[in-house]
């Protein structure tokens, strides 16, 4: 017996949800946008959900490290801490779902930045993908498409327990296919973090900046891109209170590195090779994982068409070429 | 540090210096009853509300309680109000971050110091120390170089300095009334001599790394033993926001201070 909840269930099933969370789900918009198909964002019951999204603009990562985060506010020299509310984001697909995991493992290790923290702790994850459930990635529910419009249902937390407790879901002798994804080629090549670590003077980084704009669009619409700048907005009409922010930043725009005395990364090829660096060397250093999930949205969205799997794979290519030798 | 909530300590402005036209100290008191402590070449985050947040080397005695000093140019928008505040005013303190100098390493050993313009302010927080502990060193020669005479930060301290240490002095343009050295930091290397197995700290300008680099590492000082405080952008302190990152490194976690050997091939450092 397995829990099934059919597709004409879910928006019942999101009312109640948002009568207690902040619920944010994919749409589709309307197909003339220009921002995008799919995009992300508060329930409403008039919106066309669209679970199984093949590639929403921005990533869920906006509900966790929002792009513009109050870190506190402040009136005269009082400072007071900004609070986060309870939050559901329905319908992760599994790579979604696991930039989550990741990001997680970023924020809260080594040093844990509370601030995030407070806002992941509240916040319930409900994939939705045509997978099986992962095994070692955090979810609360999970729900694999197994036929048309139908779902099996799986609980990862108590919580989750609870939501496909909900009269929604239903009882039925079904088999629920095991399906995984492949392990792609280049991403888990044993050699690609020492191969982007040894190309510094490779000359696709300089071939690069022929079509970069170093504009970050990769950054803002990666869902594993963290980088910040923090900044303070002030009441205009009483210049005593304001708030700090911390802002989504990309290590791309001209200024990231720059000191008052020096840019220690003014031009752009080392800029883009820090980008490279940063998901492909530093990050797997840090934590074990590269900052990719391979979800594309940087290929898709980026103006000059660059493709970083086309890079990686020339930087690869490359590096083994010299190792044989 | 385990946690960071970037929430900053609150502290009180109790003294201010004007070392010279566009270059400030502060001394700061936190008002909460939590403890404070540092060890020299370390670094706090100093937040002016409405205006932003500065990375600064703390520049006072580690051992003064209650009570700390930072020493800032005043270049960019929180530096400029930061200079224009006021005893008795407030400013938000977070940290202190990053490693410091290597202190256990630096004992009983013959100290090299060479720092330009406002480099000495970290250094200062040494010099101090070694005063109260003569015997921390074997010896302490600081090489130091500014713009002008005016530009020399600490001036007044640099005879008392001189009981312990041996104070080397370079300015690029002077007036009539300097008799010192003219030039900039290198003109130094040829005047003091540097005893074989010293320790160096440089603290200044990236233009000076690569002269130093040349005449002293694996010559006169081990790689391991020189010695660099790197200035970056540190906006988190914590290895988060990324803005301070050395290719593998984070300066505001792995270093400011980072002795040779360990990124003699960094080439975000020495490129």
């Amino acid at each position: 017996m397995s829990l099934i909840i059919y597709d004409s269930q879910i928006p019942d099933l999101l009312v109640e949800l948002a009568q207690e969370f902040k619920l944010y789900v994919p749409v589709e918009k309307d197909l003339a946008s220009f921002s995008g198909q799919y995009i992300w964002k508060e329930y409403e019951k008039s919106d066309r959900l669209a679970l199984l999204y093949p590639l929403t603009v921005a990533s869920p990562k906006e509900f966790l490290l929002p792009s513009k985060d109050v870190l506190f506010e402040y009136d005269k020299e009082e400072i007071k801490k900004t609070k986060s509310s309870p939050q559901i984001i329905f319908g992760l697909s599994l790579v979604d779902l696991l930039a989550v995991e990741r990001l997680g493992k970023v924020f809260e290790t080594p040093v844990t930045d509370l601030n995030f923290k407070e806002r992941r702790d509240k916040t319930v994850l409900v994939a939705v993908d045509k997978l099986s459930p992962p095994q070692d990635i955090e979810f609360d529910v999970y729900l694999q498409e197994i036929g048309d419009g139908v779902f099996a249902s799986f609980a990862g937390s108590k919580l989750g327990k609870k939501i496909i407790s909900k009269k929604y879901f239903e009882n039925h002798k079904v088999k629920t296919p095991k399906i995984y994804t492949k392990k792609d080629s280049y991403l888990s090549d044993p050699d690609l973090s020492q191969a982007v670590a040894k190309s510094k003077n490779h000359p696709i980084w300089e071939e690069l900046t022929k079509t970069c704009f170093g504009c970050g669009i990769c950054s803002y619409v990666c869902p594993l891109c963290y980088c910040f700048d923090t900044s303070f907005e002030i009441d205009f009409c009483n210049n005593q209170q304001g708030t700090e922010c911390r802002n989504w930043s990309s290590c791309l725009l001209k200024d990231f590195a720059a000191v008052n005395s020096c840019n220690y990364r003014e031009e752009l090829k080392n800029r883009i090779y820090n980008w490279y660096f940063h998901k492909f060397v530093r990050m797997p250093s840090e934590y074990g994982f590269e900052g990719c999930v391979d979800c594309n949205r940087c290929i898709v969205y980026c103006p000059a068409k660059i493709n970083y799997q086309k890079v990686l794979r020339t930087v690869l290519n490359d590096y083994k070429k010299r190792t044989k030798k | 540090m385990k946690n960071i909530n970037y929430i900053p300590r609150k502290g009180k402005i109790i003294g201010k210096k004007i070392l010279a036209e566009d270059i400030a100290s502060i001394e700061i008191k936190l008002l909460d009853k939590k403890p404070f402590s540092f060890i020299p070449g370390q670094f706090i985050l100093v937040t002016v509300l409405g205006f932003g947040e500065i990375p600064l080397g703390i520049s006072s005695l580690p051992a003064k309680k209650n009570s700390f000093e930072v020493t800032f140019r005043a270049v960019g928008l929180v530096t400029e109000k930061l200079f224009g505040m006021s005893i008795g005013e407030y400013v938000g303190i977070s940290g202190p971050f990053g490693n410091g100098f290597p202190m256990t390493h630096l004992k009983n050993k013959d100290l090299v110091v060479v720092s330009g313009g406002i480099g000495l302010a970290p250094i200062r927080s040494l010099i101090l120390h070694i005063e109260k502990k003569p015997q921390f060193v074997k010896s302490l020669t600081l090489l130091h170089g500014a713009r002008c005479e005016e530009q020399l930060i600490y001036r007044e301290e640099y005879s008392s300095w001189s009981k312990f240490t041996e104070v080397n002095l370079t300015v690029d343009d002077c007036g009539t009334d300097w008799s010192g050295c003219v030039g900039n930091v290198t003109k130094l290397y040829d005047k003091v001599k540097i005893k074989r197995g010293s320790t160096m700290i440089v603290c200044g300008p990236p233009k000076v790394y690569k002269s130093i680099i040349d005449r002293y590492a694996g010559k006169t000082i081990a790689e391991k033993d020189l010695y660099f405080l790197l200035e970056r952008r540190m906006d988190c302190g914590v290895g988060k926001c990324q803005h301070c990152t050395c290719g593998k490194y984070y300066v505001c976690l792995d270093g400011p201070v980072f002795s040779y050997d360990k990124i003699k091939y960094n080439k975000e450092v020495f490129s």
